[in-house]
Parts: structure tokens; C-alpha cells; sequence
């Protein structure tokens, strides 16, 4: 078991120290695709009251833009000038935000290099912003719950009243968490993570080390949305979930709806397509840990899985 | 701002060749073809180079520095995952393959290619200008913060992008 307070390989010592503390206000950006998984909101602002954080969403944002440019179907414009926008909303209520989400995570951070990269760009969104009372904005932090959990790693340690070491889980970090334009605003290694493994780990989870850990889920961003055959992006899919198969989890942990959504309903393709079963429970590290502070079932919205949690239920210790 | 045109000059070998010129004059453009030295790094993270085998992200880079504006109209560009791994490990960390590919596709859809790979994203697209928000369902946001909303993507365009990339995708139906 990996102490939870131990110095981390290979992290970003200046992205560390600017992740939010458990006692700051963070305001919650919500994504589009977590409205598919409510227990991942849900589950995040639980863990926020468990640690003492106050948490602040607002319905004057909007969704982050985060795929318009990799769509081809925005102008650079739209999506500096919307991404700034919600800045504003932001800022308005505190210093960062968090989010559950790898493309909310990426959407921002890609926008901010986009701006950096095309003052002429930034300088229009300025004029459009500014005509309803919004301004440029540089100095708001957008951080994942990953990066926030891992940071507080020792808070959620003390605060989950659930034996956890009974459960074996595959970790998938997936791709706009791990890869980013801007070096900068990565904590982890992207060639060998650790900080999902470091937070669970302080719980006594075991944590598999599975060969396509690293892989893409298989969602592709829009691969399958831009394809009639959606059998070639499958194929990635089933790589990975063979790999987690031979290890015998009792879930994976995400930190991605999206890619959650994918591993979830893929299985039940993967079992039309290539006739193989998997029935490996998808749940995202809000969700996860979650169970581990005793979070009500209710609460974390499993109802709503393709794939039944239960195996990961039964391997759920008893409280501490 | 999307590049209307690739250029009209006739393809070529170096840095003045017409396709690079048209991918400079995008605004998300930045990678130095010409310092790409080949390794495939790239290539060995790509989860799009296991599902289209045909899909080599080291090739492109070097069709593009040779000028081959068949990248275009074929299929290869529209494979790619867009998981930006390759832009994570390219040793000479100047290559950023991942804006490469959104720059291609842009050509190629201002040339009329691939419009048809559009067909499922465009209803989303709506989506999102009726409701500031993707997915299905009703909108979160309140309704003076979505006319703000509205505002922009009228301001920057958006509505007309849209509109214009499914008009062009509809005659390419009827021809």
C-alpha cells in the first residue's frame, strides 16, 4: 500500500501547490455528459461536505465547448469567447473551479493555449464579452477531481468510513486528462500516471496494472459519431477490456463520463459484435469514493449503469 | 475563423508548398513539419492506428511536408481519435498532430470532402445553440444567462457555420 502522504513520483510540483486545499470554496463545474451518471455530481458534493470544502454551481454556465473544435463544425471564435465566458461565471464565485469531467478538464485548457496562441482572437472575444458586462479572464484555475482528491489524499483517507481493501479495481485515466498542449497544466506523467493509484491506495484498494491501462476507451472523441462502421473504434475497446479482464476486478474506476459512458454501454456491444462478456462495472473516482465515505447507494445513482455494480458491491468492506 | 481555401498554388516539396501554406494560414496552426524527424512515436501510442490500420499519423506529417493534397479528399484524416497522445510524446514536442488533423479536416470540408461525417454532430450542434448545453434533455441554464449565450454564437459566428456546413452537406446528398 502506498502511503498517502508520500512524496509522488513525477508530479508537477507547481500544478500541485495550485490545486485547491479541502477548506477552500471551489465552484463546481458541471458537465453535459455526467447528466447520463447523476451519482457523479451527487457524489462529488458529498465528498465536498465530508471534507469541509464549500462547493458553488451555477446554471448561468454553459456547457464548456470542450468538443466544438475537434467537431469542425465552430469558429476559433465561438469557443474562446463562450470558454471565457464561463471564466466569468467562475470567477464571479470563486478563485477555481473543479470538474468530473476530462473534456470540460481539456476544453479549458486547450482554449486558454488556443487565446495565448492568437492574441487577434482573444482581442474579438474581448469586444463581443465586454458588450454584456463580461471581461477577459487569466486568473482562474480549472482543476479535476482527480488532481483535487490526490492533492487532499490524506482528507479522504481520514474521511471514509468504509474498508475498501477488499476491492480490486483497473484504473483508466483516459486521453484529455493525461495529454495536454500545455505541459504545464498536466500533474501526472503521461506515460506512467500514478495519482489515481496513489488516492485509492491510501484506501488499501488494490490496484491492477493492467497493459492497456494507458489506452484510449475506444469513444475516440467522435469517432463514433463520424462513422457509419462503428466496428474499427470497437476494436480498441475490446483490446482494453481484455486486458482488465485478465485481472479479475471487481470494477474500473474513470474519471471521465464520457468515457464512462462508453465502457458501460460498449460491453453490451462487444458481447453482439465479438460475442465476448465482460460485466465489469464502470464507476466513476467520485462515485468510488464515495462508497468508501459510506455516500447512500441512493445517492450515487447505480440504478442508472448498464453494467450491474453489484461485484464491486460484495467486495465492499464493512464500515470502520 | 475557418480556412475557406487551401491555397491555389500548384503542390510542391519544402516549407512554400501549398498545403502547408494553407494549413499556416489556420488559426490553430503553429507545428513545424520540416522538424519532424520521422520516429513514429506517434504512431506506437495511436489508438486510431489500431482500429484503421491504415491511419499512420507519421505518414501524414510527411504527406503534408511533401504537399499531397489527396490527404484531403480521402479517408485517412477522419480516423484519428483525437487523443493527443501523439502530441504528448513527440520527442520533438512541436508537432502537434492532433491540431494538424482538425486543420485537415477543415480544408477538406471547405473543398467539400467528408461533409457526410458531419451528419450525427450537427443535430448536437443545435443542441447546443437551442440550450447551451450538449446532451439531451432540458437546459440547466437560466434563461438570461442562455440569451448571453445565444448572443455569442451569433457574434462569432457560430449559427452561420453550422448552417452553412449542413446546406453544403445537403447538395453533396443531391448530386
Amino acid at each position: 500500500m502506498i502511503d498517502p502522504v508520500a512524496a509522488p513520483r513525477h508530479v508537477n510540483a507547481a500544478r500541485l501547490e495550485a490545486i485547491p486545499v479541502k477548506g477552500d470554496p471551489v465552484f463546481y463545474f458541471q458537465g453535459c455528459t455526467e447528466r447520463v451518471y447523476p451519482g457523479i455530481n451527487n457524489a462529488f458534493i458529498e465528498i465536498c461536505k465530508k471534507l469541509g470544502t464549500p462547493v458553488i454551481a451555477s446554471n448561468k454556465q454553459s456547457c464548456c465547448t470542450g468538443n466544438f473544435i475537434p467537431f469542425n463544425t465552430a469558429p476559433v471564435d465561438t469557443v474562446v469567447a463562450i470558454t471565457q465566458r464561463n471564466y466569468n461565471i467562475i470567477k464571479a464565485q470563486a478563485r477555481s473551479a473543479v470538474t468530473t469531467c476530462n473534456g470540460c478538464f481539456s476544453s479549458f485548457h486547450q482554449c486558454d493555449a488556443i487565446a495565448r496562441g492568437n492574441p487577434g482572437v482573444e482581442d474579438r472575444a474581448r469586444v463581443v464579452l465586454e458588450g454584456l458586462g463580461h471581461a477577459i479572464v487569466q486568473d482562474v484555475g480549472v482543476f479535476h477531481v482527480a488532481e483535487f482528491l490526490y492533492k487532499n489524499r490524506e482528507h479522504v483517507t481520514l474521511a471514509s468510513t468504509r474498508r475498501m481493501d477488499g476491492c480490486k479495481v483497473a484504473v483508466h485515466y483516459g486521453c484529455h486528462f493525461l495529454h495536454q498542449e500545455d505541459p504545464a497544466v498536466v500533474l501526472d506523467d503521461p506515460e506512467d500516471p500514478s495519482i489515481i493509484e496513489g488516492t485509492l491506495e491510501g484506501l488499501g484498494v488494490h490496484v491492477a496494472r493492467y497493459t492497456e491501462r494507458l489506452a484510449c476507451c475506444g469513444a475516440g472523441l467522435n469517432q463514433r459519431l463520424i462513422h457509419d462502421d462503428r466496428i474499427n473504434a470497437l476494436q480498441v475497446t475490446l483490446r482494453k477490456m481484455r486486458s482488465i479482464k485478465a485481472h479479475d476486478v471487481d470494477c474500473i474506476v474513470v474519471v471521465c463520463p464520457y468515457c464512462q459512458l462508453h465502457l458501460d454501454n460498449a460491453q453490451v456491444e462487444l458481447e453482439v459484435e465479438f460475442d465476448e462478456e465482460f460485466n465489469i462495472p464502470v464507476v466513476h473516482l467520485a462515485q468510488f469514493i464515495g462508497l468508501a465515505m459510506d455516500v447512500p447507494l441512493e445517492v450515487l445513482r447505480f440504478d442508472v449503469h448498464k453494467v450491474p455494480v453489484d461485484p464491486l458491491l460484495a467486495a465492499l468492506g464493512q464500515p470502520r | 475563423m475557418h480556412a475557406d481555401e487551401a491555397g491555389d498554388t500548384a503542390p510542391g516539396v519544402g516549407p512554400g508548398n501549398a498545403l502547408v501554406r494553407a494549413i499556416g494560414a489556420h488559426p490553430l496552426s503553429g507545428t513545424d513539419y520540416f522538424s519532424c524527424i520521422q520516429c513514429g512515436r506517434c504512431v506506437g501510442a495511436c489508438p486510431a492506428a489500431i482500429a484503421s490500420p491504415s491511419f499512420n499519423m507519421r505518414v501524414i506529417n510527411k504527406r503534408v511536408m511533401e504537399g499531397d493534397e489527396t490527404l484531403l479528399s480521402g479517408d485517412e484524416i477522419w480516423d484519428c481519435f483525437y487523443c493527443q497522445a501523439c502530441v504528448s510524446l513527440c520527442p520533438r514536442q512541436n508537432i502537434d498532430s492532433f491540431k494538424t488533423i482538425i486543420i485537415l479536416r477543415d480544408l477538406a470540408l471547405a473543398r467539400g470532402h467528408g461533409l457526410h461525417h458531419l451528419a450525427r454532430i450537427l443535430p448536437v450542434m443545435h443542441q447546443y445553440m437551442d440550450k447551451g448545453v450538449l446532451t439531451d434533455g432540458e437546459s440547466w441554464m437560466d434563461p438570461d444567462a442562455l440569451e448571453e449565450v445565444r448572443r455569442i454564437n451569433e457574434a462569432t459566428g457560430l449559427p452561420a457555420r453550422v448552417a452553412g456546413l449542413a446546406s453544403r452537406g445537403e447538395e453533396g446528398n443531391h448530386r
